[in-house]
């Protein structure tokens, strides 16, 4: 087990496609916690969450074959677990999380919540309040899972350019919302945009 | 005003790190459980596909193969028997058997001949039963032989007798009497 620990993710996937079973537990133990994070941050119940884990890997082992040499593992899982994601959610037929490009930032949740969370800290709580839920999957992908804007364009289906769009459209509605997060003061030289959006966090109120 | 795409550099970095610090503080633990059910289902998904990839053999394929079989035998045995492999025909006739055998009766007296490998009448069948059978093929040629015969000469014979009832019959048809009477009116109408 030492050696698979060794390996990496797409040199386990060709062990996998040739029968290893060993390779892909290997890959389901690296994955399980990002891809059951993501699902249970996108999918909203717990007691779904480990269901639809399961679901991503069981269909992953069976779309096995169609991962091609030369491409990355990563990207790919997120992608069988985002489109499971996306069944799960229009089976629930939760209109408030539909994923569809023209529909707009969900309706930000009432003050008290907002304060609750807040209090809480929990900052992704907010995060999911104040953006569309494709937003939402563009920021996790970006700050949490680190992929590329390029790849999280593979995982949405969208374009790159898309991607970028959404991204600082996220930002944008995200930051007013993030002061009583700051705990450390600003990087020097930060300034307001251009544009006129929300005051960097260095002229903002701290705790 | 330009409108930027990509953020001021610092303050992405420090989004960046908010973001990924309170993701990881609500980070789920690793799950065991879920660890081996998912392997559990994998392995299951994969004894079930190498079930389906085994061949088994399906009742049509067998019913299909035994059609084809009994296709075959009966083919098979049709040629043979056609071509007179169960000796429905002897094609062997005895030594001096000819036309004019059906007109002479034959005794056998003694052992049969033209039918190698007996040395010894056989008792089972009657004599004379053996006898016609012997001589069958050659009666019939005889008898067919006169009948074409007969034929021949009588293919002519009723041809005039033919021909005189096709000629009763036709002046039945006519009415000679008709013409006649025509013939007289007008006769004595001319003057």
């Amino acid at each position: 087990m030492d050696m698979l620990s060794l390996m990496t993710d797409e040199e386990l996937v060709c062990r996998a496609q040739a029968g290893c079973m060993a390779s892909f537990g290997e890959l389901v133990g690296r994955y399980q916690v990002p891809i059951r994070h993501f699902l249970r941050r996108k999918c909203g119940t717990r007691e779904d969450t480990d269901d639809l884990t399961q679901e991503t890997f069981l269909r992953a082992y069976k779309k096995l074959w169609s991962f091609h040499r030369g491409a990355e593992f990563r990207p790919w899982i997120f992608t069988v677990a985002y489109r499971v994601a996306l069944n799960a959610l229009r089976r629930r037929r939760l209109a408030n999380l539909g994923e569809t490009v023209t529909s707009g930032p969900v309706a930000p949740p009432p003050r008290c919540e907002l304060e609750v969370a807040e209090e809480r800290g929990r900052l992704w709580d907010i995060v999911q309040a104040q953006v569309t839920p494709i937003q939402f999957t563009v920021l996790w992908l970006f700050y949490v899972e680190q992929l590329s804007t390029r790849h999280i364009a593979q995982v949405t289906g969208k374009s790159e350019g898309a991607v970028k769009t959404l991204l600082c459209r996220a930002r944008k509605a995200l930051l007013p919302h993030l002061r009583p997060f700051v705990t450390e003061p600003a990087p020097n030289g930060v300034t307001a945009e251009a544009d006129g959006g929300p005051v960097p966090p260095a002229e903002g109120a701290r705790r | 005003m330009t409108r930027r795409i990509l953020p001021n550099g610092a303050q992405d970095r420090w989004l960046a790190s908010l973001l990924k610090s309170a993701a990881e503080a609500e980070r789920p633990a690793f799950s065991p459980e879920l660890h081996n059910r998912i392997l559990r289902q994998v392995l299951s998904a994969q004894a079930d596909h190498v079930r389906r990839l085994e061949p088994t053999p399906s009742r049509r394929n067998l019913q299909l193969w035994a059609v084809a079989i009994l296709a075959v035998c009966s083919s098979t045995l049709l040629a043979v028997w056609l071509g007179g492999g169960f000796g429905q025909r002897d094609s062997r006739v005895p030594p001096g058997a000819n036309g004019k055998m059906a007109s002479q009766p034959q005794s056998f007296g003694g052992p049969l001949r033209g039918f190698p490998g007996t040395s010894a009448p056989t008792p089972a069948l009657g004599r004379q039963s053996l006898q016609k059978l012997i001589t069958a093929p050659d009666v019939t040629a005889e008898q067919v032989k006169t009948a074409l015969q007969e034929l021949e000469e009588r293919r002519w014979a009723s041809l005039d007798q033919d021909l005189l009832v096709a000629g009763e019959l036709l002046k039945k048809q006519i009415p000679l009497g008709l013409v006649a009477q025509l013939r007289d009116g007008q006769a004595e109408k001319l003057p």
